[in-house]
């Protein structure tokens, strides 16, 4: 990637350099042109050349606002068609040093939220490279942000050539640190601040995508992609009445190939879509030989101290899988409009896995202590997974619609593991063979059927029902512990409706509302009686004003008295935009968002199966503003912004979390301006005192405008 | 079944009968229809005669700003579509024909879409880019039902970069959450998927157009959900599956948004995330009618720190290649 990020860096140079050439008026190609003309180029371009050289001085008359650029074409075309003015390279470069102070408080708590770090950065590239003789391409748009060992660096670009083929590809590096001490820490009530299940990961994606002769009736396509995964952590070996944290490395790769056929016709298009991937994942737990770890017990089990003191865990996967994509659009006639796709993917794998353990351990099912344990162990899974959809949009009349939807999702999961567990102890050596058999299978099914019906070009209302059905099996052979089997069926009713209202470009607001009975469900938390509502709206006062507002319901019942499950929640949002002068002196923006969260529910303690209640409340308060002001004392352009997030909640994990900002761009000379930035993160919850952080981030660096 | 079969049937009743309708052309009207007006019509001059098409040269007389920044727009190419008869139509293509405008110069006589409903503005995008991949699924999807129009979020006139079709995760963000202001809300709580760092965008999981999935889900490898594009390790298939990942989604335990739990949990601690399913007796889960989710063995004591995280234990808990227990 570094290699790459160099060649782009020294392209844009070779690219500055290169002297500005007469460019043809060719539209730069954004988005693939949708019309399937096949004009000669030459002869468009010269007719729109002559058409701007002979009819752009007859334009002046018009007493509109212009800018300074518009009588350079009309001098220009007297002698050439060509505007001079046009670029290879145009754009901005952001470069800067961040400086940070702290974290006071928890420094792994710091990196779990926010881990910015200090040093130099690229903190942003937007740069457009422009071809005027449009040869290998017509245009490059690039965009880079936060390169410099920050914990998200991205960078997209896309390349496009008329009529001959877009390319677009991503990347992305982004960390993931997690180390919360509140999270997976048995140990917390003796004070012991580290957390069992952590991770110090980099995980990598990238995708490329290639569409050949866009605007074509025929486009055929082709697209790879990449996720990874490298680092390391913590997680624990269970055993009998102990666990053991221990370090734990992992790697996973996952490469997607496809390609496919386009097909679009005028009124018709169908793809047809086929692609593999490629799947490993290795992770191993290592413990030093002689290292002792006593776990989590702290008491003795039948008189016996219970440690790990050496561990060699490995496991790999590897996997692949095959699918198919079959979509189709079609509108035979004015009043109709037909949709439907078949999905197919067959992914599976396989594993190997081997421990080697020392130290002292419990079988407890024959009270047998043993002190090394070999364990090694074969498996497989694969699932065949089908899926279909096909809908309809009638127009029954101008004003009336009927739009239909089937859908249908089947997956089979199936499984089988081989292996065998080696005990080893002074008293006896115990030979565990392990074999079963795993399957699962969901079907899940739903027709919809909605009408919409434009009261006035003002008003739609719409009304609707969906049906929804499914079943679910779940077994481990031979049944062990937790697993054993399971069956289970959905069958819901849902009735809907909602209504939009539009008053041109100033007013609109939309509402929907569902509600549903259900006659079963999967599991104890789905829906079953639920009502969701929602309505939002948006009003433009004037051009520089314009307000919106939201509010959403979600209410969830299962009344079952082993049950009684009780879920309300609920957001409020409010926000404006003020852009008086077309926010060319001042701006302001601001968000307030109110959610509250109810959750009650009966549960059974284990250990007694006497039944309790599981309580949650979230009662959040959110604010996010900006507001933007010129500096003329600091020059013509400079730009003072001050604003940030604020989050607030109370209920039963109180937090607070604020990230005001402050930023500051003066311009120095043509094409270079200073910017700086500060940022505060502050953090803290009133239940884990120990896990709240505060820092100061300044970031100062220039920008290179062209 | 029933209500599906009568569902059906009255679908296909009118479906004929929609068919047996006289005097319904083939072809899609190549413009918005010439008699859809503004709401607050008010007539300033009689046109003369019925409209016609003019050329877009003749906009660029009064509308020269606009005229000069569509240069760069990629439907400026409607200009040159000879195949489809629509050469030098690209302003009339969505405002129709300006004849009449262009003699009275009077706002009433030209169609703005910005007035337009949001069926008849579809309609007239999608009288070119109805063959394309976008539209599969976007007839029944959310956007769609609540009458969002295709201009929402595609701006065709305006002067910035990246209106037609936003490329930065930036410009995404900015958009979805000038209508979603409760979902980006969600974003500024701690523990949330990157969206405010500009590291990932809503299109990265939602497809804004439509969906097969629920929630207009992206999908991966077909008919997977998009979350495994890039939480590829968490996407089996295992030996042994953890069945609501398979059959409700990384949702039933993740607040994908944004939370103040770690790990974006629904709950603010691990064992309630697992005991609110995890509490049927083994009969219960067994029937057709039952739950799925048994109650934990009775040596899993909650009065001890050691049972109120099942994921110290329970690590693989999106399902594991090893272990039936998920421990492995």
């Amino acid at each position: 990637m570094k290699h790459l990020l160099w060649f782009w860096v020294c392209f844009v140079a070779w690219g500055y350099q290169a002297q500005p050439q007469p460019a043809k008026p060719e539209t730069p190609q954004e988005q693939k042109p949708t019309d399937k003309a096949t004009t000669d180029k030459a002869v468009t371009e010269k007719a729109a050349t002559e058409k701007a050289a002979t009819e752009k001085p007859a334009t002046e008359k018009p007493a509109t606002e212009k800018p300074a650029g518009d009588k350079a074409p009309a001098e220009k075309t007297a002698e050439s068609p060509v505007p001079e003015t046009e670029r290879w390279v145009s754009g901005s470069i952001d470069v800067g040093y961040r400086w940070r102070t702290g974290p006071g408080g928890n420094q792994n708590v710091y990196r779990s939220v926010v881990d910015l770090g200090e040093g130099p950065k690229l903190l942003n590239a937007d740069l457009v490279i422009v071809d005027p003789k449009h040869r290998w391409f017509d245009k490059i748009d690039t965009h880079a942000a936060n390169w410099g060992d920050d914990p998200y660096t991205t960078l997209n670009v896309s390349i496009h050539k008329k009529r001959l083929y877009d390319f677009v590809s991503t990347y992305r590096n982004l960390a993931y640190f997690n180390y919360l001490p509140s999270f997976a820490n048995p140990l917390l009530d003796r004070g012991v601040l580290t957390s069992q299940r952590t991770f110090d990961t980099r995980n990598r994606m990238s995708s490329y995508d290639l569409t050949l002769l866009p605007g074509n009736w025929l486009i055929p396509y082709f697209s790879y992609g990449r996720a990874s995964g490298y680092g390391s952590g913590v997680t624990t070996l269970v055993s009998d009445q102990n666990e053991y944290p221990v370090p734990l490395r992992s790697n996973f790769s996952q490469n997607d190939m496809h390609g496919g056929l386009r097909i679009e016709m005028n009124r018709y298009h169908a793809s047809i879509e086929q692609g593999g991937t490629t799947f490993r994942d290795d992770q191993e737990l290592l413990q030093s030989p002689g290292s002792n770890n006593p776990g989590n017990r702290t008491t003795p089990y039948l008189g016996n101290t219970l440690f790990l003191d050496g561990l060699s865990q490995a496991w790999g996967v590897r996997g692949h899988s095959i699918y198919t994509r079959v979509l189709s659009t079609a509108q035979p006639s004015s009043w109709l409009s037909l949709y439907g796709q078949y999905l197919y993917a067959r992914p599976q794998n396989e594993t190997n896995y081997q421990e080697f353990s020392s130290g002292n351990f419990i079988l407890q099912s024959q009270a047998l202590f043993f002190t090394s344990q070999q364990y090694l162990l074969g498996s497989a899974a694969k699932v065949p997974h089908h899926s279909g959809q096909a809908g309809a949009e009638i127009r029954l009349h101008p004003r009336v619609r009927v739009i239909t939807n089937w859908l249908t999702d089947r997956i089979h999961v199936t499984g089988a593991a081989n292996g065998q567990k080696s005990l080893s102890g002074q008293l006896a050596q115990q030979q565990l063979p392990v074999a079963n058999e795993t399957e699962l299978r969901n079907d899940d099914n739903h027709f919809e059927a909605d009408v919409l019906w434009d009261v006035t070009s003002r008003l739609t209302l719409r009304g609707g029902y969906r049906y929804q059905w499914g079943t679910i099996s779940n077994f481990v052979l031979p049944p062990a512990g937790l697993a054993s089997q399971s069956i289970s069926e959905v069958r819901r009713n849902v009735g809907k409706g909602g209504f939009s209202y539009r008053v041109g470009s100033k007013l609109s607001m939309t509402g929907d509302i569902e509600g549903a009975g259900t006659e079963s469900a999967y599991f104890r938390t789905s829906l079953v009686r639920y009502q969701r509502g929602r309505v939002q709206g948006s009003y433009q006062a004037n051009s520089q004003l314009t307000f919106s507002a939201a509010f959403s319901a979600v209410s969830n019942q299962n009344p079952a008295p082993n049950i009684d499950y009780d879920y309300l929640g609920m957001q409020t949002s409010a926000s404006v935009l003020w852009n008086p002068a077309g926010d060319k002196r001042v701006g302001f923006q601001g968000t307030y968002t109110r959610s509250t969260m109810r959750s009650d529910i009966n549960f059974l303690e284990p250990q007694t199966l006497q039944q309790d209640r599981s309580t949650y409340r979230d009662n959040g308060h959110s604010i996010q503003g900006m507001f933007d002001v010129t500096v003329p004392r600091l020059g013509k352009q400079a730009r003072l912004s001050a604003g940030g997030s604020f989050f607030i909640s109370t209920g039963s994990r109180p937090t607070e979390y604020f990230q005001p900002i402050g930023k500051l761009i003066v311009p120095v000379t043509h094409g270079v301006a200073w910017v700086a930035e500060w940022t505060w993160y502050g953090y803290g919850e009133s239940f884990y005192m120990y896990e709240g952080f505060r820092a100061h981030l300044v970031t100062t660096g220039v920008r290179i405008t062209r | 079944m029933r209500s599906i079969s009568a569902g059906i049937a009255i679908l296909v009743i009118l479906v004929i009968a929609r068919a047996n309708a006289a005097g319904q052309k083939q072809d899609p009207p190549r413009s918005p229809a010439p008699e859809a007006k503004p709401e607050a019509e008010t007539a300033t001059a009689a046109p003369t005669g019925p409209k016609s098409y003019v050329g877009s040269e003749a906009c660029q007389a009064c509308h020269e700003d606009i005229f000069n920044a569509f240069q760069k727009d990629p439907h400026k190419a409607v200009d040159f579509d000879k195949k489809r008869g629509r050469e030098n139509q690209a302003c009339e293509g969505c405002h129709g024909p300006a004849s009449s405008h262009v003699e009275t110069t009077s706002a009433e006589e030209i169609v703005n879409p910005a007035k337009l409903s949001p069926a008849r503005v579809d309609e007239n995008c999608l009288t070119c880019h109805r063959n394309q991949p976008t539209h599969i699924g976007r007839i029944q999807s959310g956007h769609a039902k609540s009458r969002v129009a295709c201009t929402s979020c595609h701006r065709m006139h305006q002067p910035e970069a990246g209106t037609l079709v936003a490329r930065t995760a930036k410009a995404v963000n900015q958009q979805c959450a000038s209508c979603h202001q409760t979902v980006w809300a969600a974003f500024q709580r701690p523990h949330a998927h990157r969206l405010p760092q500009s590291a990932m965008s809503c299109s990265d999981c939602h497809n804004p157009h439509g969906s097969f999935l629920a929630r207009q889900i992206r999908t991966f490898a077909a008919n997977e959900p998009g979350c495994f594009n890039c939480h590829a390790n968490l996407r089996g298939p295992f030996t042994y599956e953890h069945s609501p990942v398979r059959t409700e989604g990384c949702q039933t335990c993740h607040e994908p948004h944004g939370s103040a739990n770690p790990k974006m949990l629904t709950r603010a601690e691990v064992r309630f995330v697992c005991l609110e399913c995890h509490a049927n007796l083994p009969q219960q889960t067994s029937g057709t009618a039952g739950f799925i989710g048994v109650v934990p063995p009775a040596f899993h004591d909650l009065r001890s720190p050691h049972y109120r995280n099942c994921t110290v234990c329970h690590q693989k808990i999106h399902g594991s290649h090893a272990d039936p227990n998920l421990t492995r």
